[in-house]
């Protein structure tokens, strides 16, 4: 405590004496018992310690801004600012987040207003964590629109700067829609993304080749859809869905997107082929979000019964469910459920699993498959051994919706709706060991405020180590040539 | 002395005679007779202050030209402004090509100049072709000019990268005409230079394509040369790109009549410009489209909110275009009159007079959000709003659309954005400010005379929109309106029910009538109750306060008389019937 004020007067006065333009023979000096509004809320955070800067934007008037970055009573550097932006040096940023690994940061703030008056605040408190997050982010730009789309492009952030690029666009593929996109668990090079319209297909991509397949045999009734990578990288589960999308009258929602019917299925890389995952069943039941454990023996997914013609779409409620998997038969033992979401009425999507396999962190909502336009929407953890469900800090009143874990484990990414309820943007939370979460961040960007006045949404972010290379020309040479067509494999085929 | 002066001066107008000639033309014609295109071109597109603009701008080769476009078509605002703006560059375009071909040639040359405006001229009246082109051409022609007479080393060809990242496929035709210049200064001796430039340019258009750009090698060749609507447009424009591009080769060349006999200095002049004029009328009277007039002029007085006279306009010219009479209808029910006056216009029995069903066609798209606001369905209001916006950009009214479904649902974090977005515009920072003033504060939105009523209107329980059948809304959304408030929907309905000749319906709706605030059954409602109770027999029960008046009841006798004066013969009595009751129900339940 001794350590800070002193720190502060120290602050005031080095700033004071030659970062401004301060006249008057008294200081006459308030101090605030709270912390500064900042936006984007970057306060009593745990962040990455290769994290690119936090610039931020203070809400509170004045003409000088000082501020402050200490660890332990010893300050880093100093900003002064004419204007409430602060933007942080990026040299001295990762002194300071080198530095501080495993420790607490403070960024103490003193604004000086027109009249010359000072104010003190407290100190706002984040810590450095020990375990870094992935450096990519990668997320899909587009208009939070209902139906419609013109320009899409897929794209990877660099955690640790704040460079971004476009790794997919549609402009160059007559404007088709590109969607679910899918890394095997954000660490190697696999990574796969779905193209409909005249260049329609799914696009596989490893090690730096880039095919175009047709996953939708004759036999497989509707297209395949949400995937999830088999850790060995030959198995891509995919839920093979019937959706519509229907819209609200009132405000509270606008889109209700839901399945029809839904099945899984396991595409097979080597051979080309694509097989049931649940032979001979008897389609009471809709099955979608399918996700591998990390030894690649179980299968999880969400599960609801199969509805009827007439139906209400409020009384969906998906469960969670397991499937033990054989790689070298390529069967699958007996389905099980694990967590029963509909006794509450609610009803799970998006599992994820961590990669020490402890936690499986889902998306709760309602009701419905498709939590992204529900309001209520929050991020769950289940202890799998504990078989406990618990809301994880990170929430927020509106929509958090699809997440993904880090290669480590330890950072979760995920899309909130909070800045205004309508986009959606990539949120960054902590998660420790047992199963709990720090509080969410927003991806910071150079100008701090310039995700208030994006209108188009960041949606589907996913933590992957591995940087994507295409070429514009790339792609447009594989959405240009004939897709290759899985066959459909049944016991029959045996 | 003072002769030599007149003579100059006379000489002088006579240099610029055509120039004046064809300028005062052009801009009384884009003035008079095709404002419409300066509304449409300004409604289209919004040139917003933004970073996102301008990276917008910047994502593909065009964006100066892309940008300077965009913020020359906000002055669109006002048609005059645009009929300035389209005239000179035009004008300016001519000037430019006519010096090209006197550095060139050492010789005065008006034909290709005048020929090439023409041209530009007979493309301009287009709506749909975009000031892009013709600024884009303006600017190849600048740059040409400035190049022949400074740049006369590598610096052209070095700087095509650059030259094509700003104009996008402009820059070809900056090429061409260079060129040109270059093989008619000598060919052999510029024969690198011109090998050079190929090769420079595939390679920019290869690179572009294969490394920085997302787009096909058709878009980055093209961009942002913005085609017409006809082929015929699409022909003129590949002609007019290559007479320019060979100007320098052709203006060498001598114009006789006649074998052997150049033409006379004075009665070439007159000639030309007789040439000149028979040009423009020739072009300005093919070109004139009345119904694209019209049809532009009616969408503007229904966004200006001038409901009568959009009436007005329709009664005086009537018009059988299925938008027009679509926004026709919204502008009677806001004023009261759907069930008045439906019949006073042509309708098209399966209600696509009254509503669209949902598709992405520009037009379609563009409007169909406003039979939705008008009957308090926001939410839909807003969607169609929105996916416009998704698929076309931003536009004023579209963006005036979102501001206000978000303020009357309350979101006001996405009213605001919005709205931040208009007041970065040229002329519609006013109407961003009083928007403003509405945001977070729910009394200011009820006290609103437009937005208050729509928040009224909303209904009270959620259902899911049919987008194919709009008419299924409208009776869902009067399902849940059990204190009678929206009085659109109910008039809508009621339209809809006569356009289906639904005399059940109808009859179902009748004790509606004074709910809904009515204090005079609407005509065609009282025509609608006639015909049931002479065809029919059936007998609608009184409404307290309300009676079908006389000279409805004395109108349908005559109705009926004169059909049987012609041998209750429909095809015989048609005509008749049409010049008196035309406009009523009556006639549509036979005729239609």
């Amino acid at each position: 405590m001794i350590f800070r004020h002193t720190s502060l007067l120290l602050l005031l006065f080095i700033s004071l004496f030659y970062g401004c333009t301060y006249e008057n023979d008294k200081v006459s000096a308030l101090k605030s018992e709270r912390i500064p509004n900042i936006e984007p809320d970057y306060t009593s955070l745990i962040i990455p310690p290769d994290i690119a800067p936090l610039n931020f934007v203070i809400n509170e008037e004045g003409s000088v801004y000082y501020v402050d970055f200490s660890i332990s009573g010893n300050s880093f550097f100093k900003l002064t600012s004419r204007n409430n932006t602060i933007k942080i040096p990026s040299g001295k940023w990762k002194n300071l987040l080198q530095n501080g690994v495993g420790k607490e940061f403070f960024i103490n703030i003193i604004i000086k207003d027109k009249s010359g008056e000072i104010t003190i605040y407290e100190p706002i408190k984040n810590r450095i964590a020990a375990e870094p997050a992935d450096p990519f982010i990668t997320y899909r730009v587009i208009y939070p629109g209902y139906e419609s789309w013109r320009e899409l492009e897929i794209r990877q952030r660099d955690l640790t700067d704040f460079t971004s690029r476009a790794v997919i666009k549609n402009t160059l593929a007559e404007e088709n829609c590109i969607n679910c996109h899918s890394f095997n668990n954000g660490r190697t090079g696999d990574f796969l993304f779905h193209m409909r319209g005249s260049r329609g297909g799914t696009y596989f991509c490893s090690d730096d080749k880039l095919e175009k397949h047709n996953l939708k045999p004759s036999e497989l009734k509707n297209g395949a859809v949400y995937p999830r990578w088999h850790p060995s990288g030959r198995f891509v589960a995919f839920s093979s869905n019937k959706i519509v999308q229907r819209f609200h009258a009132l405000n509270n929602k606008k889109v209700e997107v839901s399945d029809l019917e839904s099945s899984l299925v396991l595409y097979d890389r080597d051979t080309n082929e694509i097989l049931p995952v649940f032979f001979g069943s008897d389609s009471s039941f809709m099955d979608t979000y399918p996700e591998w454990s990390p030894d690649g023996k179980t299968l999880y997914f969400c599960r609801a019964p199969q509805i009827g013609e007439i139906y209400d779409y409020r009384s969906i409620h998906y469960n969670l469910w397991k499937v033990t998997f054989d790689p070298d038969k390529r069967t699958f033992g007996r389905e099980e459920m694990i967590y029963n979401a509909s006794k509450e009425d609610r009803s799970i999507s998006f599992p994820r699993i961590s990669p020490d396999g402890k936690y499986i962190v889902v998306t709760m909502a309602d009701y419905g498959c498709f939590p992204i336009w529900h309001k209520e929407a929050d991020i769950f953890a289940f202890d799998l051994e504990a078989g406990s469900m618990e809301r994880l800090d990170l929430n927020s009143e509106f929509t958090d919706s699809y997440h993904s874990f880090s290669s480590n484990g330890h950072w979760i990414v995920f899309a909130s709706r909070r800045g205004n309820g309508s986009v959606t943007r990539p949120y960054i939370a902590y998660f420790d060991e047992n199963g709990k979460s720090g509080k969410a961040f927003l991806l910071p960007q150079v100008n701090p405020l310039s995700d208030k006045s994006f209108l188009k949404s960041f949606n589907l972010p996913e933590f992957s180590t591995v940087r994507l290379d295409f070429t514009p020309g790339q792609i447009r040479k594989a959405s240009k040539k004939e897709a290759l067509n899985a066959k459909w494999f049944t016991n029959d085929s045996i | 002395m003072l002769n030599k002066n007149k003579k100059e001066s006379l000489n002088r107008l006579l240099k610029w005679l055509p120039y004046i000639l064809f300028f005062i033309f052009v801009f009384l014609f884009f003035c008079f007779r095709a404002d419409h295109i300066f509304v449409y071109q300004e409604k289209y597109s919004l040139f917003i202050f933004s970073s996102e603009y301008l990276r917008d701008c910047l994502s593909q080769p065009g964006a100066l030209l892309k940008y300077l476009s965009g913020f020359l078509s906000a002055f669109y605002y006002y048609p005059v402004a645009g009929s300035l703006i389209a005239t000179t560059v035009i004008i300016l375009s001519i000037i430019q090509l006519s010096t090209i071909i006197k550095l060139t040639t050492s010789k005065e040359n008006l034909f290709i100049p005048f020929l090439a405006g023409l041209l530009m001229f007979y493309l301009q009246t287009d709506y749909s072709y975009m000031l892009c082109n013709n600024l884009g051409i303006l600017i190849q022609l600048i740059a040409i000019n400035l190049t022949i007479r400074y740049f006369k080393n590598f610096w052209p060809i070095m700087i095509l990268p650059v030259w094509y990242f700003l104009n996008g496929g402009f820059a070809w035709m900056f090429y061409g005409v260079y060129c040109a210049w270059l093989i008619k200064s000598g060919f052999k001796k510029n024969l690198v230079k011109i090998i050079l430039t190929i090769i420079i340019a595939v390679a920019t258009v290869f690179v572009a394509a294969e490394f920085i750009f997302w787009n096909s090698y058709l878009t980055l060749i093209e961009y942002p040369w913005s085609p017409g609507i006809s082929n015929t447009d699409n022909i003129i424009f590949a002609c007019l790109v290559l007479l320019i591009c060979t100007t320098p080769l052709l203006s060498g060349f001598k114009f006789r009549i006649r074998s052997g006999t150049t033409l006379k200095q004075k009665t070439a002049y007159i000639t030309g410009i007789a040439f000149l004029l028979v040009g423009l009328t020739v072009s300005a009277l093919l070109r004139y489209d009345e119904k694209s007039n019209r049809y532009f002029k009616a969408e503007k007085l229904f966004y200006e909110g001038r409901y009568e006279d959009l009436i007005s306009f329709n009664i005086k010219y009537p018009t059988k275009n299925i938008i027009t009479l679509y926004l026709n209808n919204i502008a009677l029910c806001e004023t009261g009159k759907l069930n008045e006056m439906l019949f006073t216009f042509p309708q098209s029995p399966d209600g696509s007079t009254l509503f669209f069903k949902w598709t992405i066609e520009n037009e379609i798209l563009r409007h169909g959000g406003n039979f939705y606001f008008t009957t308090g369905m926001i939410n839909e209001a807003l969607r169609w709003a929105y996916e416009y916006m998704v698929m076309r950009g931003y536009t004023p009214e579209g963006l005036k659309m979102m501001i206000k479904c978000e303020l009357i649902n309350g979101n006001y974090q996405s009213a605001k954005n919005y709205i931040e977005l208009l007041k970065r515009t040229i002329f519609y920072r006013k109407t961003a400010i009083e928007f403003e003033k509405l945001l977070y504060n729910d009394e200011a939105i009820i006290n609103h005379h437009q937005l208050g009523a729509k928040k009224k209107m909303i209904a009270y329980r959620d259902f899911f929109v049919i987008t194919d059948f709009p008419q299924v809304n409208l009776e869902k959304m009067l399902s849940t309106d059990s204190l009678y408030k929206n009085k659109n929907a109910w008039e809508y309905w009621m339209a809809w029910l006569m356009l289906n000749k639904s005399y059940r319906g109808i009859a179902d709706e009748w004790f509606k009538i004074d709910k809904y605030g009515f204090t005079k059954i609407p005509r065609h409602i009282e025509e609608a109750a006639v015909a049931m109770r002479t065809l029919l027999n059936v007998n609608l029960s009184d409404i307290p306060g309300l009676r079908i008046s006389s000279s409805v009841e004395r109108k349908y006798l005559q109705f009926l008389q004169i059909f049987q004066a012609s041998g209750a013969d429909p095809e015989k009595a048609e005509p008749f019937l049409r010049k008196d009751f035309g406009n009523t129900f009556w006639y549509y339940i036979f005729y239609k």
